[in-house]
């Protein structure tokens, strides 16, 4: 039996203060399998993507545990944040969160400067993901150049190239067209068996949902189904 | 590291037009304080030098005047008076005695213009005269300026060309009837006569005294003395008025005239051979004390105890003192001028920098996400202060070095000049304002980095 490679229990997140308080995480539990590919569905503010941020690491929050590979994240430790997402997570996201005014490579590169590789290997490294990914003629396009689907491959080639054991992806086929969706969730799909990286994928799509191992139902910042 | 140059760089060729006009405020304003700074620095040395001689609470220049002409009207009561200066100085060995008198001398054959001669109070030259009683004819009347050879000393008048009176003996300046005396000329005569120069000097045209004096020497230019017979010199009020320049003055050593009484014995029984006389041994007093005033009442008492009166004590330090109040008031508006700019320059990096944050918050958090620390997210913000502070701080050096003496140097004749250079007092006083305006400035985007929810910059529905 496969090992949770992420576990939240009783994860609050609070936002705003007073009458204004939202409670966009009550109490979340949950445990992700390492190398499964799960999806994680809600209806419109029901905590989802606050959840995905949470796990990682880019949210603190106001009470909870968090437990990754079995060790616990401290989540009000700001650098200690910053170093576990730059060792295990990787983050895609559905406005593809890329620097416009930087090239393509820049943009993939970026998680292996601040890992502080050489230029050597971050040139090799950063080429074999965008071979990889079909887009390493783009190298030195800038985002705006780039279709929605060629976007969401940098974006995609940005969270595998530090070699993250998990990689989170907020509503990834979100912006693109259902032809590229299908590409995308492909793409996924063959990164997981193939490279067998853990995934977990937020979305409001049903069909991208049935295509994932498991769907996790969200409901008032709470984990409603477990799948 | 070479990544948040890089982000700073790239920030700040973003905005170049207001990148460019934060480093002109800030350099402005940096300019201003490591000027004003300097200033403070050197005007302190420059007014420790004056009061080294001039000491501001403890120097007196005392001028003699006897109005009881009765007392100098015969060759007893010069030598009465004579005696008396000599018994002063034995009491007060400590006092420095100058003879001095500022007025004018009567030349024959002037070389140079009329705007180098003596004036009448209404503006009209003294020139061109005859005085049939020595059978003298073209003379003119020049600015002169009689005292001691140590004067120039003493009053720091510099020469420009040939030298002074040291090393004249005292034989050399007692007066004989061929003699030739050496005289210094004020710097605008350079002109007109040269070292060697000679000319006839009448020393009193009522009394049949002419002396050839050689020109020896020119003074530099600007070179001036406080003008003691002005009552300006009691008050605060009056600096570059108080001055005399001497670049329009002759200065000719006050020559020992006692053997006129006995060549001149004829003469001796008129008041006017008594008062050219008396008006030769004029004296001024330099004196040095813990207690001035004490100094003028010794003085004063002692001359009364010789039946003479009206002694004054007047502070010579007044009129640099003044000066420095004027410019420390020009150097503290100047100083205000920068810490207004400064502050100009804090709001204005501070709303820049804000803007940018605000921004770039979606960039900051793919930073984040791709593995940045807050801190580095804030350093983006601190670096990009810090290249302005560097390029305003190098503008401003440089600027310092090259116009910074021209702008920040004030001069009071030869008594008093400061030049401001850069000192270690201009750089701290730089550096203060840098840490001042760097934290000023970072106060709110660096609180506005920490507090914001980088995950609302990623999500989609953002």
């Amino acid at each position: 039996m496969m090992e949770n490679i992420i576990e939240l229990n009783d994860v609050h997140k609070y936002y705003g203060k007073g009458d204004g308080l939202v409670r966009a995480l009550n109490g979340a539990t949950l445990g992700i399998k390492e190398g499964e590919m799960c999806a994680v569905m809600g209806k419109s503010g029901s905590g989802k993507s606050t959840l995905l941020y949470v796990m990682a690491g880019l949210n603190k929050v106001d009470k909870g545990d968090y437990r990754f590979q079995d060790k616990p994240v401290n989540l009000k430790n700001p650098n200690a944040l910053s170093r576990f997402r730059k060792d295990n997570i990787g983050l895609i996201v559905q406005n593809f969160a890329l620097i416009e005014d930087q090239t393509v490579f820049y943009n993939v590169a970026l998680p292996l400067k601040y890992k502080g590789l050489s230029r050597n290997k971050i040139q090799k490294r950063v080429m074999k993901v965008l071979e990889m990914l079909e887009i390493a003629d783009k190298a030195k396009n800038y985002p705006g150049q780039l279709s929605g689907g060629q976007q969401q491959r940098v974006s995609i080639a940005r969270a595998l190239v530090k070699k993250a054991e998990v990689l989170l992806a907020d509503e990834p086929t979100g912006s693109v067209d259902e032809a590229t969706e299908d590409n995308i969730m492909a793409l996924f799909r063959k990164i997981n068996t193939e490279l067998g990286k853990t995934i977990v994928i937020v979305t409001h799509d049903e069909k991208v949902g049935n295509l994932c191992d498991r769907i996790i139902r969200l409901s008032d910042g709470r984990v409603v189904n477990a799948g | 590291m070479k990544i948040l140059f890089s982000e700073a760089l790239t920030s700040i060729y973003k905005s170049i037009v207001l990148s460019v006009l934060i480093i002109l405020i800030i350099s402005g304003s940096v300019f201003l304080i490591g000027g004003t700074a300097g200033y403070y620095t050197n005007t302190q040395n420059v007014l420790d030098t004056f009061e080294s001689v001039y000491n501001d609470d403890s120097t007196r220049m005392i001028v003699s005047t006897m109005p009881q002409r009765d007392i100098y009207m015969s060759r007893e009561g010069i030598e009465k008076y004579f005696q008396t200066l000599v018994q002063l100085k034995a009491k007060y060995p400590e006092y420095i005695q100058l003879r001095y008198d500022r007025s004018s001398v009567t030349i024959q054959h002037f070389n140079g213009p009329d705007k180098l001669l003596y004036l009448y109070d209404e503006g009209t030259p003294v020139k061109n005269r005859n005085y049939p009683l020595n059978n003298l004819t073209d003379l003119n009347n020049v600015n002169s300026l009689t005292v001691s050879p140590e004067f120039l000393n003493i009053f720091h008048l510099g020469i420009s060309e040939g030298k002074d009176f040291d090393g004249y003996s005292k034989q050399e300046l007692t007066y004989s009837k061929d003699g030739v005396y050496p005289v210094i000329l004020g710097h605008d005569f350079a002109e007109y006569y040269k070292i060697g120069d000679t000319f006839s000097v009448v020393t009193d045209p009522a009394i049949p005294i002419i002396n050839v004096y050689k020109v020896i020497g020119f003074l530099r230019e600007g070179c001036a003395i406080l003008d003691t017979y002005e009552k300006s010199l009691k008050t605060d009020e009056g600096t570059e008025d108080s001055l005399i320049y001497l670049d329009n003055y002759m200065v000719l050593p006050a020559l020992d005239y006692t053997p006129t009484m006995d060549l001149y014995p004829e003469k001796s029984k008129i008041g006017d051979f008594y008062y050219f006389m008396y008006r030769h041994y004029m004296y001024m007093l330099v004196v040095s004390s813990e207690n001035p005033d004490k100094v003028v009442w010794n003085v004063n008492d002692f001359f009364w105890a010789n039946g003479y009166s009206e002694i004054e004590g007047w502070n010579i330090m007044n009129i640099p003192r003044s000066l420095k109040i004027e410019i420390d008031d020009y150097f503290n508006l100047l100083l205000y001028c920068s810490v207004f700019i400064a502050a100009t320059a804090v709001i204005c990096i501070s709303a820049n920098i804000s803007n940018k944050i605000n921004r770039n918050l979606k960039k900051y958090a793919i930073h984040l996400l791709c593995g940045a620390k807050l801190s580095t997210v804030r350093a983006f913000a601190a670096v990009e202060v810090l290249l302005l502070l560097l390029i305003s701080n190098i503008i401003a050096g440089v600027l310092l070095f090259l116009i910074g003496p021209k702008v920040f140097t004030f001069s009071l004749a030869n008594l008093y000049n400061t030049t401001v250079s850069i000192s270690w007092v201009s750089i701290a006083a730089m550096l203060a304002l840098d840490l001042i305006v760097f934290l000023l400035s970072l106060a709110y985007p660096l609180w506005r980095i920490n507090h914001a929810e980088y995950d609302t910059f990623l999500r989609g529905n953002e």
